[in-house]
């Protein structure tokens, strides 16, 4: 497939070019983009936290997931527009750029692994809920999805230093 | 004084200075101290002003403040090393001064705040005071992630809106 035309074609919109040419439309968005990721992750790293038992969290799963899930979802489609945007300013040339790469590999293996989880060990919450003993398969999850999350935050931010 | 601070600063600077990675690196370990910090205040704050789902403030406190201290540590440890390398530039910066008033202002916020919503253990109600606390403490932590992102940007973007 010829990506190198689909970044060209992202590039050629209106907004892209307002996006590269304006002097504070960028800092804003990236702005928005580095708080609401904050949330994102944030969120997610606080449920990970109580699934490897780690914390001050002692109630159920589930409500620690209640608690923390819903701020996770708004602020990642918060974080994933301001991100689109950004990217859609100079797409051709973010793909280029080796720390832009690898945050992108760990934002899919995040979502794998998220899938995994949510698939997986998650479908028997019931049984494990309220118990102090979390499956280790579960524990796997949570260690690789603060591992993966902080990879898209770190890569994330040396994006910019190209 | 200042030359106190120099011997000791000058080396650390030159060091981070010379090393490409040291500061896409030391950024980026910051900024994930900014997302615990973020996350725990967007689930904790609101609860304090009187959105009470997930049970009596004092508990929701109880789970969460310890992690804005423990970040807020991570923060203050990253944040030093970030400053050090540029001690002259942040000094000067306007932003970089706002959000360390900010700061101070919201560190002084979380003691006392902490210190009230322990005392309403057991209760649901907290009271006007904790919650327009809470309010201002979420809103001063959102500006400083915010301003900390805006400081590389600094002058520029504040005299194209204000100049």
């Amino acid at each position: 497939m010829d990506f190198e035309r689909a970044w060209f074609w992202l590039e050629g919109f209106w907004i892209s070019g307002t996006i590269r040419e304006s002097m504070w439309v960028f800092p804003v968005i990236e702005t928005l983009h580095v708080v609401t990721l904050a949330m994102t992750v944030g969120s997610i790293a606080l449920l990970d936290f109580r699934l490897l038992g780690i914390g001050f969290d002692k109630r159920p799963v589930r409500h620690a997931a209640a608690e923390a899930l819903p701020w996770t979802w708004r602020a990642f489609v918060a974080t994933c527009l301001s991100g689109f945007l950004m990217f859609a300013s100079a797409a051709s040339y973010y793909v280029t750029i080796p720390a832009f790469r690898y945050k992108a590999l760990c934002l899919l293996l995040a979502g794998i692994n998220m899938l995994v989880l949510h698939f997986g060990s998650w479908r028997d919450l019931g049984a494990w809920n309220d118990d102090a003993r979390i499956p280790v398969a579960a524990k796997t999850a949570a260690a690789l999805s603060l591992l993966f999350w902080a990879g898209v935050v770190v890569f994330g931010r040396w994006t910019g230093f190209y | 004084m200042q030359q106190l601070v120099r011997d000791w600063l000058e080396p650390l600077t030159t060091l981070l200075r010379e090393a490409a990675w040291s500061m896409p690196l030391g950024q980026g370990v910051h900024l994930l101290g900014v997302c615990l910090l973020i996350g725990a205040a967007v689930m904790l704050y609101p609860r304090l002003a009187g959105s009470h789902r997930d049970g009596p403030p004092a508990l929701v406190a109880g789970r969460l403040l310890p992690w804005i201290w423990i970040a807020l540590g991570v923060l203050a440890v990253t944040g030093f090393v970030l400053f050090s390398a540029e001690p002259a530039r942040m000094m000067r910066s306007p932003v970089f001064k706002t959000k360390m008033a900010m700061l101070a202002l919201v560190i002084v916020l979380t003691v006392i705040l902490q210190r009230r919503a322990r005392r309403t253990l057991g209760k649901f109600e907290t009271g006007n005071a904790l919650a327009a606390m809470a309010g201002v403490s979420l809103t001063l932590w959102l500006a400083i992630a915010a301003s900390g992102r805006l400081i590389g940007y600094g002058r520029r973007l504040l005299d194209y809106f204000f100049g």
